[in-house]
């Protein structure tokens, strides 16, 4: 991992004015739920997605549209680390926005008099949004690779529509291949594991364990092999 | 040892259908500041975009003391400042330089103090360093992103269009930091349209044309360079040679060749055309018509890289002789 990299990534990604105003909607939005309607519960902390997209959205396509990848590259730095490390740095982010907000949903829930478990924290909570907004990010990057400004989001966004569509004509048509198609589409754009499995079975799904891990590992050797191949001069355009 | 060699390079663009750089060999020595001139189109950024590493050429060979460039030891070694200057216009200036220190691999003791002395170096002061880049200036950018190129004494400095947009005083510490870079042994290879620039810094210059190095011209090897100024005037009364020499010394110039009533002038900068100048006219000459003559890139600009003086042009790794005081061509 490159330090500065890092660091400069979380700099740049909450010194936006636009990301922060909505970062802080996310964070404080299931909170004011939890505080002010009782019928609500940790559940409401569906968070891993919307801080994906926020803080993860155009981590290199903005930096190639914008043009300082020039500079940085003539730096002494590996192309794997500088897409390591952004991924990382917002990786990182994800996961304390979503230990912090966890941590003060246990309180608020707690000053109610509920009982929470740290398994259901640390299971429904934790590990779902961490993976579903790491995974989600891994995807972005992928599309970011190769994709100028935040043509990412826009890429996932379309993939998503075009899974439901698929999922849909398959249900219709009665043609399940179709329909498998549009699921594995949804597995892509949008990795996660369901450890509500874990939790209401004890099993381990290792289908979508697989499919995660591996989805998430491509992306990011993918977006490494692009960028690495990527010819970064304003003579090239 | 060559500090750089480029050997036979060729690049295309867009499936080969355009040839950027055709079979581009040169030889830089280590301390040589070396300029690249050429028309728009003609290969010098492409030229400079393989010597960075940033793009890779189709055939032929790049290295930097025996490196290829994008090796990590040669790029810790290398300071770069492009053409079109995008920084990180969130950060300040100062976090901007600090962050290239830090990628530059630069003694992080040391960070804060050379960072400072860098803003310093180039004029900005520290409330500038303060400010975040997207407030800065064009002049301030071009100063900050030389600030940054500059950082830990590089052996090797790439530098396009260093002075665009700058103003004279920018210009003047531009000339003054490149001397002072000098002075540490760094190679420096500048692109630049500001041929005159070109002509008073660079030791020898390479005319790019159609992605081939049509000639490289040694010019001024780091000595003052001289203007020539063509003056004429009404009658020929009081104007015979042993005159206007005399004139011309007590103003600080000379006579480089007379054939009245026209006279060519060595003067050493505008300063020294309008002393000339004011002593002429003291004297009583009637001048009629006084006029700056191009530089010697300038006539080899307007030639296509024939080398002025020399019909057919030299071979392109065949330097020729530096210029006598009026240009060369007198």
């Amino acid at each position: 991992m490159n330090t500065p990299v890092f660091l400069a990534t979380l700099r740049q990604r909450f010194t936006s004015p636009m990301r922060l105003v909505l970062t802080a909607t996310v964070f404080a939005f299931p909170l004011l739920l939890l505080a002010f309607v009782p019928r609500f519960g940790l559940f409401v902390v569906q968070t891993g997605t919307p801080y994906a997209f926020i803080l993860g959205a155009g981590l290199i396509g903005q930096e190639t549209s914008s043009g300082v990848m020039q500079l940085l590259f003539a730096r002494p730095i590996r192309r794997w680390e500088y897409v390591f490390s952004r991924w990382l740095a917002v990786a990182a982010a994800i996961a304390g926005l979503i230990v912090a907000q966890l941590a003060i949903a246990s309180l608020i829930l707690m000053a109610r008099g509920e009982t929470i478990t740290a398994r259901e924290v640390l299971l429904v909570g934790f590990t779902d949004q961490v993976l579903i907004g790491v995974g989600i990010l891994s995807v972005l990057v992928f599309f970011s690779s190769f994709l100028s400004g935040i043509g990412d989001v826009a890429a996932i966004v379309l993939g998503f529509i075009t899974s439901q569509v698929l999922q849909g004509i398959g249900q219709i048509t009665q043609r399940p291949p179709i329909a498998r198609i549009g699921q594995e589409l949804l597995r892509f754009v949008k990795p996660e594991i369901q450890t509500g499995l874990i939790r209401d079975l004890g099993a381990i799904p290792w289908y979508e364990v697989v499919s995660y891990f591996s989805t998430v590992s491509l992306c990011l050797a993918v977006a490494v092999v692009l960028i690495n191949r990527r010819e970064i001069s304003y003579a090239s355009e | 040892m060559t500090a750089i060699k480029v050997a036979e390079v060729s690049k295309t663009f867009r499936a080969g259908s355009v040839r950027a750089l055709d079979r581009v060999s040169l030889e830089i020595q280590p301390g040589e500041t070396f300029g690249i001139i050429g028309p728009n189109g003609a290969g010098k950024t492409t030229l400079l975009g393989c010597l960075l590493g940033l793009l890779r050429c189709d055939s032929g060979t790049i290295t930097l003391d025996g490196m290829p460039p994008d090796d990590l030891g040669v790029r810790r070694q290398t300071g770069y400042l492009p053409e079109r200057l995008v920084l990180d216009r969130w950060m300040t200036g100062l976090d901007f330089l600090e962050y290239h220190h830090a990628l530059a691999e630069l003694d992080p003791a040391r960070r804060s103090t050379e960072c400072s002395e860098a803003l310093a170096r180039v004029g900005l002061d520290p409330s500038a360093g303060r400010q975040t880049i997207r407030r800065y200036s064009r002049g301030m950018l071009q100063r900050l992103g030389l600030a940054q190129a500059l950082l830990g004494t590089p052996r090797f400095v790439f530098l396009d269009e260093p002075i665009s947009g700058v103003d004279p005083a920018g210009v003047i510490l531009f000339r003054r930091l490149l001397t002072e870079l000098k002075s540490t042994g760094a190679t420096v290879i500048i692109n630049s349209h500001q041929l005159d620039e070109v002509e008073r810094i660079c030791d020898r210059v390479a005319f790019v044309r159609g992605g081939q190095v049509q000639s490289i011209e040694t010019v001024t090897a780091g000595a003052e360079l001289r203007r020539v100024l063509a003056v004429r005037w009404s009658g020929s009364a009081g104007t015979d040679q042993a005159r206007l020499s005399s004139i011309a010394a007590q103003a600080g110039a000379s006579l480089a060749s007379l054939a009245p009533p026209t006279a060519r002038f060595s003067v050493a900068d505008d300063a020294g055309a309008t002393r000339l100048l004011h002593a002429l006219l003291s004297a009583g000459v009637p001048i009629i018509e006084a006029a700056p003559e191009g530089g010697r890139l300038e006539r080899l600009f307007e030639t296509g890289g024939d080398a002025p003086g020399a019909p057919g042009g030299a071979p392109a790794d065949a330097p020729t002789a530096p210029s006598g005081p009026a240009g060369g061509s007198a």
